[in-house]
């Protein structure tokens, strides 16, 4: 039966290897077909996943569906902030999520294997 | 990090008897049991697709549905009820049914029809596609454009996406959805009923229970599942000790559980909770309304030490309605405030404006009335049984009664009362656990499958009763399309009433006029004339199978009433057909000198 610290490690990388797949795809600008359903998924884990298994104290399951909640949260609040400021830029914006989700995902690999 | 258990456990919830006294089911039994989810989705996949749109009827969805579709619905509450009066709880097992029912009942429409339901999707799709491409809102033109993190959030990922269009999403949007709601809420009712076989029931009927079909591509689709997340961490992560007020004696002491969360991660489930709560601020009118009052009222009766995060919710809100909204309250001040305090016509007008119509229209409004009470009085009884049973109902209760708050602060257009209901749910579904665990397992495995078979029907019909009028012809889109190529920019569009599927692109290219059924059912001709004339761009009438179907059904127009309108138009001589097929019309109105 898989331990917690395992599943939060198999969390990590498949977190992880969707948003580089994310980012790869909106700088090669690949249909949107495949394009889309990376970056959903990516977003879906986005910073918040491995920001709420890791640090929030919840179980990694607790974290999962937290950490989904808060990806789209911090999504919707990006955005507006970028109306706002009039600098729109949803490439840089979905691209920095997942390049965000990419080091926070990284930074909980390297201290689970230490 | 846990809340701890804060109420008895259920007597279906008693711990396995030792081995030997009791007997796990025969291999054979077990290989069945595993079977049924996958027997459901294929008889239930099988089912409808094989049904035709030309069968929905005056009741809707239903009538195109093959008995099959039952059958399938019956296996699925079958194996639900299997699992869930198991001595083991096996959550992976019960997820997997709670996923089965919703792939069943809100995979119908996705499947059957060709195009993707419901008007108002279309127009925030259009919405959507707006901000993707310009990176900009029009506050004049729509008050949810006051409110457009929704839309600048779908508008970032479809445009980073490459999606041609948001309409891309619009159909399997509410399965989604719909599944997405399933964890929090699982873990939001085993929060406050401290039991897993609870929150397993809780979040099983939830798809049942929710008819109010606010789950299409919308902001309070995205906000509602915010909300839940939001009231869950809440409840989750900052457990409170004691109860400041507990009528009579408090019946258990609440031990403060043992917090294993350092400073550090409280932090961050601060930090979470107030992006959650900032999110729903600037992308939904009501939600984080809803939210601020739950956990005001959850920090006031002692079911969480965040006594400021209610009110500083309210306040941002507050701060976004002055300073984010002004657009809209500048022109909309008395929509705003008029109905503050106004409970009676709060209800009123919601329920006016719903309680008309056809009498199948009428019947549907009865079913869904009727599910209404059935929920709430079985959410009622199981406070009443909680409390004869010393369990700590306050966090299920305050969450039931919050939205009901909603009702003193404006009538929202007519719709307070759906949002009322959505939002109570996350309330009374614990509360209708707690009544049906009462009993033993048997009796209250007995009790889910009477009240599923009272429910499947009733889903079926009020969610989908409606279909005729809130599905989109195919036909309809062309003749939307065809209307966007004829008419120049800048000319005026109007509907006679509001069910119909456009303005899902060049949303401010033309000046729509806003539809009044009860102006044109009566004076048809002049009410037209009068609100579209003295464009030089030109007018045009669109007319849709929709649009006369809803005329029917809402308003209780004889079914001949469009005949009768199209001829009113052409006898008048101030309207040519410039378009038609089966299901679109569109008049161009003539000039004062009878050209167009």
């Amino acid at each position: 039966m898989a331990t917690p610290e395992g599943a939060q490690w198999w969390l990590a990388c498949a977190g992880t290897a969707c948003s580089l797949a994310g980012i790869i795809a909106i700088v090669t600008g690949a249909p949107w077909q495949l394009r889309f359903p990376l970056l959903a998924l990516g977003i879906l884990y986005g910073p918040g996943v491995p920001v709420m298994v890791r640090r929030s104290g919840l179980s990694t399951g607790q974290g999962l569906v937290a950490g989904v909640g808060l990806s789209l949260a911090l999504l919707l609040v990006a955005a507006q902030a970028m109306l706002m400021l009039h600098a729109w830029s949803p490439s840089l914006l979905v691209a920095g999520l997942l390049a965000l989700a990419v080091l926070l995902s990284l930074s909980a690999l390297r201290r689970g294997s230490r | 990090m846990s809340s701890g258990a804060l109420i008895t456990t259920p007597r279906g919830d008693a711990p396995a008897a030792p081995d030997g006294e009791r007997r796990e089911p025969l291999a054979l039994l077990q290989v069945v049991h595993t079977a049924l989810p996958i027997a459901a989705l294929a008889l239930g996949l099988a089912a409808t697709t094989g049904a035709r749109v030309s069968e929905i009827g005056a009741y809707g969805l239903i009538q195109a549905l093959s008995p099959l579709y039952f059958v399938a619905i019956a296996i699925a509450v079958g194996s639900f009820i299997i699992t869930w009066t198991r001595p083991h709880v096996n959550r992976l097992r019960l997820a997997v049914d709670a996923v089965t029912l919703v792939l069943l009942l809100q995979s119908p429409p996705a499947i059957i029809e060709p195009d993707a339901r419901f008007a108002t999707a279309w127009l925030h799709a259009g919405f959507a596609d707006y901000v993707a491409h310009t990176g900009r809102v029009l506050p004049q033109l729509d008050a949810r454009f006051s409110w457009p993190g929704f839309f600048a959030g779908i508008g970032a990922l479809a445009r980073a996406s490459g999606l041609p269009s948001t309409i891309v999403l619009l159909k399997w949007w509410p399965v989604v959805l719909n599944l997405l709601y399933l964890p929090p809420l699982y873990f939001l009712s085993r929060s406050v009923t401290g039991s897993d076989r609870g929150a397993a029931l809780a979040t099983w009927l939830f798809p049942l229970v929710n008819w109010v079909g606010q789950d299409y591509f919308s902001p309070q689709s995205i906000a509602f599942l915010l909300y839940l997340i939001l009231i869950w961490l809440v409840v989750e992560c900052f457990p409170k000790r004691r109860a400041r007020l507990l009528p009579g004696r408090v019946v258990s002491e609440c031990a403060e559980p043992p917090s294993a969360a350092t400073r550090g991660q409280q932090l961050v489930a601060l930090a979470a909770v107030t992006t959650l709560g900032t999110a729903t601020v600037v992308s939904h009118q009501i939600t984080p309304i809803v939210a601020g009052l739950a956990v005001t009222l959850l920090a006031f009766f002692g079911r969480t030490r965040l006594n400021v995060f209610g009110p500083f919710l309210l306040l941002i809100t507050a701060g976004w309605i002055c300073y984010g909204a002004v657009a809209f309250w500048s022109g909309h001040f008395g929509l705003l405030v008029g109905g503050i305090g106004k409970v009676t016509g709060n209800v009123t007008l919601d329920l006016s404006k719903r309680l008309r119509g056809s009498p199948q229209h009428y019947r549907i409004l009865d079913v869904r009335l009727l599910m209404t009470v059935l929920v709430w009085g079985c959410a009622l009884a199981g406070a009443v049984v909680g409390r004869l049973r010393m369990v700590d109902v306050r966090a299920t209760a305050i969450l039931l009664m919050t939205p009901f708050l909603v009702l003193a602060g404006g009538g929202y257009g007519g719709e307070a009362g759906l949002r009322v209901y959505l939002f109570s749910l996350a309330g009374a579904l614990p509360l209708i656990t707690v009544l049906l665990s009462a009993a033993s397992v048997r009796r209250s495995a007995v009790a889910v499958a009477c009240l599923a078979l009272v429910l499947v029907p009733g889903f079926c019909l009020a969610r989908w009763g409606n279909e005729l009028s809130e599905m989109t012809r195919p036909t309809e889109i062309a003749g939307v399309r065809a209307l966007y190529r004829i008419a120049p920019s800048g000319a005026t569009l109007i509907s006679i009433t509001p069910q119909v599927s456009w303005r899902f692109t060049a949303i401010n290219r033309y000046r729509y006029e806003p539809d009044n059924l009860d102006e044109f059912a009566f004076d048809r001709v002049g009410a037209i004339v009068r609100r579209v004339q003295g464009n030089p761009r030109g007018a045009y009438v669109l007319i849709t199978t929709s649009q006369l179907v809803y005329g029917e059904q809402a308003y209780g127009l004889p079914p001949d009433w469009g005949t009768e309108l199209e001829r009113a138009l052409i006898r008048s001589g101030r309207f040519a057909l410039v378009y038609s097929n089966p299901d679109t019309k569109i008049y161009q109105v003539r000039g004062d000198d009878g050209h167009a």
